[in-house]
């Protein structure tokens, strides 16, 4: 049986206020819910990575990435992770919700991140 | 997190050396600059910034077609005086420069620098020499780290993974990468093609849900396939073995081709 917790987390981000609730378990992928869009993490993904993640899908625009001089010397340090993004009813009839798989980069030593779509379905679920 | 084969989906760090390849070969004096190499330095750079994805086989050609000659180090003193003069410009540029030569220095020569150049300059040879890298072949993710295999037959053999894969795709489509993860106790495993409008999912143990079996129904091999086909994304369900199936391509003709030709292993 799953041991859910729910708890709300205050991610800062440039924009209108949201809606989030976090249910994390132990040792299992991480699903927070951002403006009924979910999104989930694979275990052991930090709030850092979370935060950076969410605040650049809704805002890929705002893309100030620094990168350290090391990084700029030698290139990134890339640490690769998925991140799966659903959009719940997204069509009308059965399967009604789209499920985007990302592989996402992201750099130990600097601010680089980036999201390759690796693929997409709609799934049945609500 | 895992490690991950960062030659097929690393390629920042291509994007930094053939950038750092423009530079250098730029900050030579006019009449030396090796426009057939900067002409293809900067068509690949701006093909893999660009939107589609291209496929290992692809990157792997498009590496081969630079034309290397090994003088891109060669400096003479008209052009040191150049590079001198570009100092006026933005520390950056000087910064992108020294990267490229710590880059190309690699596979010039891998004497000087020793240590440092074993470390860094590593990537950099493993990306320009082609016997050296990977390619053609077909990576497995799982949570914990990524494994090569030359065809998707080996790796679902070796993985152990009792999936349908598809023995046809269009021309151009190939298949890049598969995965093995568990989603809150469920079992879900990917077959991803470097054209994003191609997917297979399977989830073991799974059933078809019967509102899914309001959607257009076709038989194939016996098969009873549930699809929609709108926006230019067509899908088709169905259930194998107890596991279920959703395939993704961007026509009906193609999604049921493939579903044709879907093969087992063994
Ligand atoms: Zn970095
Ligand atoms: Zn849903």
């Amino acid at each position: 049986m799953k041991k859910i917790i729910a708890f709300i987390m205050a991610v800062v981000l440039a924009f209108s206020a949201m809606s989030i609730s976090v249910y994390a378990e132990d040792a299992s992928e991480i699903s927070v819910t951002v403006n009924g869009i979910e999104f989930i993490f694979e275990a052991g993904t930090s709030e850092e990575f979370i935060d950076k993640f969410i605040g650049d899908y809704f805002n890929p625009e705002d893309n100030t990435q620094t990168y350290g001089i090391t990084c700029t010397l030698l290139g990134h340090d890339i640490e690769t992770s998925r991140t799966i993004v659903i959009t719940h009813n997204a069509r009308t009839s059965a399967p009604r919700c789209l499920k985007k798989y990302y592989n996402v980069e992201t750099c130990s030593r600097c601010d680089y991140t980036s999201k390759t779509l690796l693929g997409q379905e709609y799934i049945y679920c609500c | 997190m895992g490690n991950i084969n960062e030659n097929i989906h690393g390629n920042q760090s291509l994007r930094d050396k053939l950038s750092a390849i423009i530079l250098l070969e730029t900050a030579k004096l006019y009449e030396e600059i090796d426009c057939d190499l900067v002409d293809e330095c900067i068509d690949f750079l701006m093909e893999l910034e660009g939107r589609k994805r291209l496929g290992k086989k692809e990157i792997r050609r498009r590496i081969g077609k630079i034309p290397f000659r090994e003088n891109i180090l060669k400096f003479n003193e008209a052009a040191r005086r150049k590079v001198k003069a570009k100092r006026i410009a933005i520390v950056a540029a000087i910064m992108a420069i020294i990267m490229a030569i710590i880059g190309v220095m690699s596979i010039a020569s891998e004497d000087i620098f020793g240590d440092l150049l074993a470390k860094f300059g590593k990537q950099f040879v493993e990306q320009l020499d082609t016997e050296a890298v990977k390619y053609g072949g077909v990576v497995m993710y799982n949570a914990d780290e990524t494994r090569d295999y030359d065809t998707i037959e080996e790796l679902l053999k070796t993985e152990k993974i009792d999936m349908l894969y598809p023995s046809w795709l269009p021309e151009g489509v190939e298949i890049e990468f598969a995965s093995h993860t568990v989603e809150f106790e469920q079992i879900v495993c990917t077959i991803c093609c470097n054209d994003t409008k191609f997917f297979i999912t399977m989830y073991p143990q799974k059933a078809l849900n019967d509102e899914i079996k309001t959607n257009l129904c076709i038989k194939i091999n016996d098969l009873e396939i549930y699809y929609f086909s709108e926006n230019g994304v067509t899908q088709g369900n169905f259930v194998y073995k107890n596991n279920l199936y959703s395939v993704t391509a961007d026509s009906p003709d193609n999604l049921f081709k493939i579903i044709e030709n879907l093969k087992e292993i063994n």
